[in-house]
């Protein structure tokens, strides 16, 4: 006890001066928690994976899946929060913490863009000549404003259409060869007419895929090559859209999810050309172009191995041209209206194992072509319906590490009507002469005679395909067979059946020669059935068989750099019973045994995105010619243009520009001359007698194309101005021949001058 | 994949500003042929009339030919390439008297959109160094319309056709005297024509099988311009007298060619002198 006492006296007599000395410090103030979310300017995107950090290093988090973070144990006060990761750019923003409360941040942060220069690699079961193109790269090409579909046309292989419009001629073919899909599903064309807008929004474009011959087995019926669009899965991560505006149209898209499982997206597209166009035309012309578009497509996420898509769309274009009289009267006029819908479910499965099934039922309704055309009295038309059906079910299984089988129906079927009053030479086809590229107006000289018909067709073609590894998979082997079935069936003024079995063996291989090198080729046969208005027995034939064509094709792929990829192919088509006009007197009007070869060989230097720049260059080299009855002369392919040279580019800088030119270099059009002419009487006008066709040929052509883009990046949405100028230097190009009214004069119909686009575009 | 449409009408538009209008006439032209009667059967007599014009004033040369090569309608390419061959000579001169030879109706090719099949009559004009091939389509009486009779007496609508005639070329007087005119001077030009020059007929196969016929009104001459080329027979023509003008007391020649829809012409003229 007394020890005790001693040592706390001891204790007291040290410590109280030391405790008489002390300063009471204060305990710290910890605030509340420090709770926020990152997400994207303009697009609202949650940004996971971004560091947070306090003041100095203080504290640090990263942001999680949904952009969210928490801090908690800092003081209360000021404090400055970073962000910082490596798709962003860093921000720094200063907070008061509070010692009551939580405190909030709801932070937006510049994305850098995500250029993904998606180019589907060379894996099984891909198509040995295939360009893929990703729909961030391209929207900033000069010349295309902003329609990523458009630029398809940049690439190496594709002739460059009259008046740079719409129609796609691969390879030495006809535009009706080539084949377009929609998520497996085929439409019966990619733009509107002219070329002045694709028919599907690229903004729900993923990626599109030209194949221009030589393609794999899962597609047929064309004698061309395929461009395939995949859409992509509505956006999850709330709610998006954007809204456009430009001299042509306003288009506009909002997507979303509705729950956890379901997500939508909906699009459409309405001209507003009809409403700038009379201030450039006279009082008596009369020039109304109309078009519109839509999609919807709702996703069902079933299953982690399961999606389900349903998906509605369609276009519609309308033409009314008319050149009126003092009166007000019409004198010569005619009204084209084609559209098409299309309803399509798509069920992706993926197996354990890696095997996977897609199954693509579809319908549809199109009107490919309708024309009403009035010449004095004389009335015509034209008009091409079609309802359609389809299935398309692909199975891919990898059998080992060398080995992959896949196996697929391609099934269409049509119930095709025909009600035309037009002269017995129809519509226009390749070969035929004419006043401009081929067309003439209807001849109120010639007979005008009628039919209405109906053509059921069934086609119907299983394919298996096996990849084959060898040599540590250095050679890749790719044998395919595809056993196309056609069937046509006529009813009301035709009454004939026919069926074709037609077997379609092609082979393609691969060789990996070095890391940097592959060789590949490929050899296959193809068929396609003939138009549904060409077995018309009034003006064309019930006996048509199918088209047919072998494709051989040999290239070589060259990785210069992680980015710089050359491809070089070379390529040859050899065509056979392609269907022309008869020419005897006891002959149909259309008949087959035409014949056609095109030979040549491209080039595609490409650069993908490196240090903010990315470009191509593709050249083709080219000779398209058909014989069209035995003994006739070879001559020129309507679209043969031997050189077809582009250059393109496009350049990020900074403060949110970018700058993107094209140069072309086509050789021009052939053509048929005019040998001399005669006056009818009674149609008061001149009749032109041609020459041999397409023995003469248009001057080549050169544009220069730029683009200017600015985008103004806001926390919630993004404002993007674009100018797009079409021939920057004013060049004139050929597109064709107009005469006088006597045909003892000729001058050149020159393209679109010096083009100024302007655009806006919105996005949330 | 049909053309596009399109693209022909941007071509359609875009006539050059140097390639001179049908309207003008500076050299051999051949403006019209009119057959009376405009519709007839083998055996029956036709009075042709070539309305060929020379502002150069040289002598032109007219003969004519049938052309008896298969047609469909138009008439054969070998009609007119120099060759002479497939064609029956009718004979020379602005104007001929002809009988219209017997035709294998099966060479006429099938009837055109107001059911009519046609003999092609090929002229050939010359004036100095300059030649001119036309054809004139002269309707044949060969095989009757659906509901027609060839013969008379004839169904309602299912009368030969017949030419149309100006009753007035307003606000111009008649006759060949010389109207003043002067640079810059605009005329509102109408050709009225007489009552039953549309004549209305029968077309069995078209939705609409009572039809008139839709008259059109050329209009040629020697200086101005005219906006429009041809227009409807109602429709008010606009002489601009902007270009090719001869010197003060010059003349200008002015002509006017009606046609319906059937080979059915007339034509006519005037002369105006500049003040």
């Amino acid at each position: 006890m007394r020890a005790a006492a001693r040592h706390l006296v001891l204790f007291a007599c040290v410590a109280a001066p030391a405790l008489a000395r002390a300063q009471w410090l204060p305990l710290p103030d910890l605030a509340q928690p420090l709770i926020g979310e990152v997400r994207g300017r303009g697009d609202r995107v949650p940004q996971a994976g971004i560091d947070v950090i306090v003041d100095e290093g203080a504290a640090h988090a990263r942001t999680d899946a949904a952009g969210h973070f928490v801090i908690e144990g800092l003081t209360s006060g000021p404090h400055v929060v970073h962000f910082r990761g490596q798709d962003i750019t860093a921000y720094d923003e200063r907070v008061a913490l509070r010692v009551n409360l939580p405190t909030v941040m709801d932070v937006f942060v510049e994305v850098k863009p995500r250029y993904v220069s998606r180019v589907k690699g060379r894996t099984v079961l891909s198509d040995p000549v295939e360009q893929t193109i990703s729909s961030e790269e391209i929207r900033h090409i000069a010349g295309t404003q902003g329609d990523v579909l458009k630029a398809v046309q940049n690439l190496p292989g594709l002739a460059r259409p009259p008046f740079n419009g719409g129609l796609i001629a691969v390879w030495g073919s006809a535009p009706g060869d080539t084949r377009v899909y929609v998520d497996g599903v085929n439409i019966p064309t990619l733009y509107h007419f002219g070329g002045v807008r694709s028919t599907i929004n690229p903004s729900l474009v993923t990626s599109l895929t030209l194949l221009p011959g030589g393609y794999d087995v899962d597609h047929g019926r064309g004698l061309g090559g395929v461009v395939e669009l995949e859409t992509r899965a509505p956006r999850t991560d709330g709610l998006h859209g954007y809204a456009q505006l430009d001299l042509a149209d306003v288009s506009g898209l909002l997507e979303g999810n509705i729950g956890k499982v379901f997500s939508f997206g909906a699009a459409f597209r309405v001209s507003v050309l009809e409403f700038f166009l009379p201030f450039f035309l006279n009082e008596r012309t009369r020039f109304e172009p109309k078009y519109w578009d839509y999609q919807l497509k709702l996703h069902f996420k079933v299953s982690s191995r399961d999606d389900l898509d349903l998906f509605f769309l369609g276009s519609d274009d309308e033409l009314a041209v008319g050149l009126v009289d003092t009166n007000g009267g019409p004198f010569h006029e005619f009204d084209q209206h084609t559209y098409f819908h299309r309803g399509l479910v798509r069920w992706q499965h993926r197996f354990e194992g890696g095997a996977t099934l897609s199954v693509t039922p579809s319908v549809g309704y199109d009107v490919p072509y309708g024309l009403d055309t009035t010449v004095g009295n004389g009335m015509y038309e034209h008009t091409d319906g079609q309802i359609g059906w389809s299935l398309r079910a692909v199975y891919q299984q990898p059998i080992s590490r060398l080995v992959r089988f896949s196996a697929g129906l391609d099934y269409e079927g049509t119930r095709y009507t025909l009600d035309a009053r037009q002269n017995r030479s129809g519509l226009y086809r390749e070969g035929d002469t004419g006043d401009f590229l081929g067309y003439t107006a209807p001849n109120t000289r010639e007979a005008v005679l009628s039919d209405h018909t109906t053509i059921i067709t069934n086609h119907t073609a299983p394919f298996v395909a096996l990849t084959i590894a060898l040599f540590h998979q250095r050679l890749m082997v790719m044998p395919q067979f595809r056993l196309e079935t056609m069937t046509f069936v006529g009813t009301r003024a035709e009454n004939f059946k026919s069926a074709f079995v037609l077997p379609e063996p092609r082979l393609a291989a691969r060789v990996r020669v070095s890391s940097r090198v592959v060789l590949q080729g490929s050899v296959g046969v193809y068929h396609q059935a003939p138009l549904g208005a060409d077995f018309s027995r009034v003006f064309g034939n019930p006996n048509l068989a199918p088209e047919y064509a072998v494709h051989y094709v040999v290239g070589a792929e060259i990785k210069v750099t992680g980015t710089l990829h050359v491809e070089v192919q070379g390529f040859y088509k050899d065509l056979r019973n392609l269907v022309v006009r008869g020419v005897g007197d006891f002959d149909p009007p259309l008949e087959g045994g035409g014949v056609g070869r095109v030979y040549g060989g491209e080039l595609l230097a490409r650069q993908e995105l490196w240090k903010n720049f990315f470009g191509w260059i593709s050249y083709t080299l080219m000779r398209s010619e058909r014989q069209d009855h035995p003994g006739d002369p070879w001559r020129p392919f309507q679209y043969d243009q031997t050189h077809i040279l582009t250059l393109l580019g496009s350049y990020k800088l900074p403060y949110g520009f970018q700058v993107g030119l094209r140069f072309r270099y086509v050789t021009g059009n052939p053509y048929t001359p005019v040998s001399r002419a005669y006056y009818d009487v009674n149609s008061y006008a001149y009749v032109p007698i041609y020459g041999a066709p397409y023995s003469a040929r248009l001057p080549s052509f050169n544009q220069l194309d730029l683009r200017v883009d600015k985008t103004f990046s806001f926390d919630l949405w993004k404002l993007t101005l674009y100018l797009d100028v079409q021939n920057v230097y004013d060049s004139t190009s050929a597109e064709g021949i107009i005469y006088s009214f006597d045909y003892k004069k000729a001058d050149y119909l020159n393209g679109l001058p010096f083009l100024p686009v302007v655009g806006a575009r919105g996005e949330f | 994949m049909r053309v596009v449409v399109l693209i022909v009408f941007v071509g359609g538009c875009a006539q050059k500003a140097d390639l001179a209008a049908a309207s003008f006439v500076d050299g051999l032209r051949l403006l019209g042929v009119q057959a009376e009667p405009p519709e007839a059967a083998a055996g029956d007599a036709v009075m042709l009339t070539a309305w060929a014009v020379d502002p150069r004033g040289r002598p032109i040369d007219v003969t004519w030919s049938a052309c008896l090569l298969p047609s469909n309608g138009t008439a054969n390419a070998g009609c007119t390439d120099g060759s002479g061959n497939g064609l029956v000579g009718l004979g020379s001169g602005v104007t001929l008297s002809m009988t219209v030879p017997s035709v294998d109706p099966a060479t006429l090719g099938p009837p055109d959109a107001t059911e009519g099949i046609y003999l092609p009559i090929v002229v050939h004009a010359s004036a100095g160094g300059d030649a001119l091939d036309a054809v004139y389509r002269l309707r044949m009486r060969l095989v009757a319309v659906p509901g027609c009779t060839l013969d008379p007496p004839y169904s309602p609508h299912c009368a030969p056709n017949q030419n149309p005639s100006f009753d007035a070329i307003q606000p111009l007087s008649d006759g060949e005297a010389p109207i003043a005119t002067h640079q810059g001077e605009v005329w509102a030009l109408l050709a009225h024509y007489t009552d039953g020059s549309s004549e209305e007929y029968e077309v069995p196969s078209s939705s609409n099988p009572d039809v008139f016929e839709r008259l059109t009104t050329q209009w040629f001459a020697t200086a101005g311009s005219f906006p429009d080329q041809p227009v409807g027979g109602t429709a008010v023509q606009k002489w601009t007298l902007d270009r090719a003008l001869p010197p003060p007391g010059g003349a200008i020649d002015l002509w006017i060619v009606g046609h319906d829809e059937r080979g059915g012409t007339t034509m006519s003229h005037r002369n105006f002198f500049m003040q």
